[in-house]
């Protein structure tokens, strides 16, 4: 069997050959620049993506949003409606006889004349009607 | 020989040509690949030159270029809705207001065809649509999408979304909803289908209720929401003004009930009553009968909803004018109150014959007493005293012939034939001096008597009190446009009218007090009132000989009048005059009305046998 022996050394010798020369490959002159400028523009890329995301985010956060507010306000419209039909006269008028109420009488009415600054000696009166 | 060597070179020479030609290479002429080349280039450059075309948009496609119709496929314009104002009466109660309401569409494409009949069963009992009108709907595969039934009420739309039914659609559209119905209908008026003011106050302040739609540009989604990457342009809605009303629901609830109650009664064609703040000119009621709900406007006739007859109708007032002719003649000094003039029950003027109501004369009369007996041949005597020139000059004076300004849609202007217009004689100066030949609407007749109640002032009538934006509102101002007489002439026809209405008080008292002579109208008040039964003209220069307006004009009460009242019943059929078919419901409605605006009755002014506030 063959055996090629070969002195360590040297290898050890080469490997710090190559290591001291890798710095010459790391001077990149105007390629450096280049991959910088690549690097600038791929960090405000990211950075505009990221941006965008967020945006779109927000802006569909706040469509959300909009739409809870035109709930609400159809809900505010509908609950006007409502309280508008209940409070008309005919409403009111047909809930009052549901509950068995009148309309006041003509007697039951007292008016009290209160006297105003100009005739303050006036005393105040209560007129009955129809006695 | 020779023919042989020839023959046998001929030979020779055609097989070495074959032979040539065979082993020569293919040559193409350098003009001919030039041309080629040329052509070639053309073509590439053609190329280019359109797909530079395309990429800078000079390609159109139906007037549009690809870029732009790349654009509005991603960024697209919205509206942005602005709703209608809001309208309210005095009191802040809700008279008009949109409200989003969903209609239900169906996309026939997702019906299952073989459940449709059962389908359509179920919705018909939910809307009340006949079944079959919803099945060939859903039947109609021909269409995407068709409309079942608009603005569902809240509950049948959550129902109907209940069934979870594919194929079934609800979409929310705005409604103009009138929560109260019929009340004030012809005063606050309809809006159509297209969000349109078509009368009464709607139609009168439609740009400012409707405000202005906004829009938005932006990139959508596919569900048209608004994406936030691109700037958006925004043009911000404006939304409608709200109006507040001067009309009094109250007041509008009197005379809306009591109006009805009088038709009915005489089997009239109609009525209309006004009620009017003296001191301002506000409308505080405005009622026609009959009348619509401006909900389901479209069911009615056109000029149901189209017209208010308070201020849209011309009519001759009749004798309600002569309150005009004393107040203009006690003004101008034609005459005073004291003045007499003889009223044989008929006159000649011009070969025509004029009389009384009765035929029947009351001798001397002095202007009060013209009033109390409504007398016609006593009114023209006055009107001739007064003469063309200041009876025409008064009547500019108190706004006939003229639109009054009211914020309400469709206000007629009323004829006035002055001695200018080629078709006046003197004659008209007769008739017209007891209210006929002339034509007024109920509005300018209400305020000439509001007039006389405020001490001559004449108002400008309203009926928006305030408009509001937000919180930046606007209010009404009351505004005086002239004072056509004096306090002490208007109080003196005051003192007049007061007389009159209690002429008039048997036809309401009589049968309760048994007494027929004359007693307070509405007892506890002095009110005033004069009544006009008025001939309706034929469209053929006479009148109508079957058919009257019977019309009270009055104040309540006669001193500060809080109301000016005008009340018109339109062809009454169970009787011809004003004094028993108008004289009721002008009684009723100042009752109320001087209660509610809890006015202290004076116990001095009620007869024995009379109630306050009764009858």
């Amino acid at each position: 069997m063959a055996i090629t022996l070969k002195p360590l050394y040297p290898t050890i010798r080469e490997a710090k050959q190559r290591r001291l020369e890798l710095a010459r490959y790391l001077q990149l002159d105007g390629g450096r620049r280049l991959i910088a400028a690549a690097f600038l523009l791929a960090l405000m890329s990211a950075i505009t993506l990221g941006q965008t995301g967020r945006l779109a985010t927000q802006g569909y956060a706040i469509a959300r949003l909009q739409h809870q507010q035109t709930e609400l306000l159809r809900e505010r419209s509908n609950l006007q409606l409502r309280l508008a039909r209940a409070q008309s006269l005919q409403d009111i008028e047909r809930r009052a006889s549901r509950l068995q109420l009148r309309p006041m009488q003509y007697e039951q009415a007292r008016y009290i004349i209160i006297g105003t600054d100009e005739d303050t000696a006036a005393p105040q009166q209560t007129i009955p009607l129809n006695p | 020989m020779a023919a042989r060597t020839t023959r046998s070179t001929v030979v020779g020479r055609v097989s070495a040509r074959r032979a040539a030609q065979e082993h020569r290479p293919v040559t193409i002429s350098r003009w001919r690949l030039n041309v080629i080349l040329l052509l070639a280039t053309l073509m590439i450059a053609r190329v280019a030159v359109h797909l530079g075309s395309l990429q800078t948009g000079q390609v159109k496609v139906e007037g549009h270029t690809l870029a732009e119709m790349a654009r509005a496929e991603i960024r697209q314009q919205l509206a942005i809705p602005s709703p209608r104002g809001v309208i309210r009466d005095s009191k802040g109660n809700v008279l008009a207001l949109d409200v989003d309401l969903q209609s239900l569409y169906v996309a026939p494409g997702q019906i299952d065809q073989k459940t449709a009949p059962r389908l359509a069963l179920t919705l018909s009992a939910l809307l009340g649509v006949p079944s079959p009108d919803i099945l060939a709907a859903m039947q109609n595969t021909a269409l995407y999408q068709v409309r079942i039934k608009r603005w569902l009420e809240p509950e049948i739309a959550d129902r109907v979304a209940a069934l979870n039914e594919p194929g079934l659609l609800l979409q929310y559209e705005p409604r103009r909803v009138y929560p109260q119905g019929t009340l004030a209908a012809h005063a606050i008026g309809a809006v159509n289908f297209e969000n349109v003011g078509i009368s009464g106050v709607e139609g009168y302040y439609d740009t400012l209720l409707r405000g202005s739609t906004g829009t938005i540009t932006a990139e959508v989604d596919s569900q048209r929401n608004p994406i936030w990457i691109a700037p958006q342009e925004i043009q911000p809605a404006s939304p409608g003004v709200d109006l507040q009303l001067t009309l009094d629901p109250m007041v509008q609830h009197i005379i809306e009930t009591e109006l009805k109650k009088a038709v009915d009664e005489h089997n009239a064609d109609g009525g209309t009553v006004i009620v009017m703040d003296p001191r301002t000119g506000a409308i505080r009621g405005m009622a026609s009968y009959p009348t619509y709900d401006p909900n389901r406007y479209f069911e009615y006739p056109a000029e149901m909803y189209n017209l208010n007859p308070a201020v849209s109708t011309q009519y001759e007032p009749g004798s309600t004018f002569k309150i005009f002719t004393v107040a203009t003649g006690l003004q101008a000094r034609a005459f005073t109150a004291d003045t007499v003039v003889d009223d044989p029950g008929s006159v000649y003027r011009y070969g025509w014959s004029l009389s009384n109501w009765n035929g029947g004369g009351n001798g001397p009369v002095n202007p009060e007493r013209i009033l109390y007996y409504s007398s016609n041949v006593g009114a023209l005597q006055l009107a001739e005293l007064i003469g063309p020139e200041k009876f025409y000059a008064a009547l500019e004076a108190f706004g006939f012939g003229k639109p009054t300004g009211i914020e309400i849609a469709g206000e007629a202007a009323g004829t006035v034939r002055t001695p200018n217009a080629p078709d006046w004689s003197p004659l008209i100066l007769n008739t017209n001096g007891y209210g006929q030949g002339i034509a007024v609407t109920p509005l300018q007749l209400v305020r000439m008597v509001a007039a006389i109640g405020n001490d001559g002032k004449l108002m400008r009538p309203y009926i928006v009190e305030r408009r509001c934006r937000g919180n930046d509102c606007v209010i009404t101002q009351p505004r005086q446009v002239g004072q056509p007489i004096e306090p002490g002439v208007a109080w003196t026809v005051r003192r007049m009218l007061v007389k009159s209405a209690n002429h008039y008080a048997p036809v309401v008292w009589a049968s309760t007090t048994g007494n027929y002579g004359d007693t307070w109208l509405v007892p506890g008040y002095e009110v005033c009132a004069k009544t006009g039964t008025s001939s309706i003209p034929d469209g053929r220069g006479g009148y109508v000989q079957d058919a009257t307006i019977g019309s009270v004009a009055g104040l309540a009460p006669a001193e500060h009048a809080r109301y000016a009242i005008l009340v018109k019943v339109d062809r009454p059929r169970d009787d011809y005059w004003a004094v028993r078919t108008a004289i009721p419901l002008y009684q009723s409605i100042a009752t109320q009305l001087l209660r509610y605006e809890r006015v202290a009755p004076d116990m001095g002014l009620v007869d024995p046998g009379q109630t306050v506030g009764g009858q």
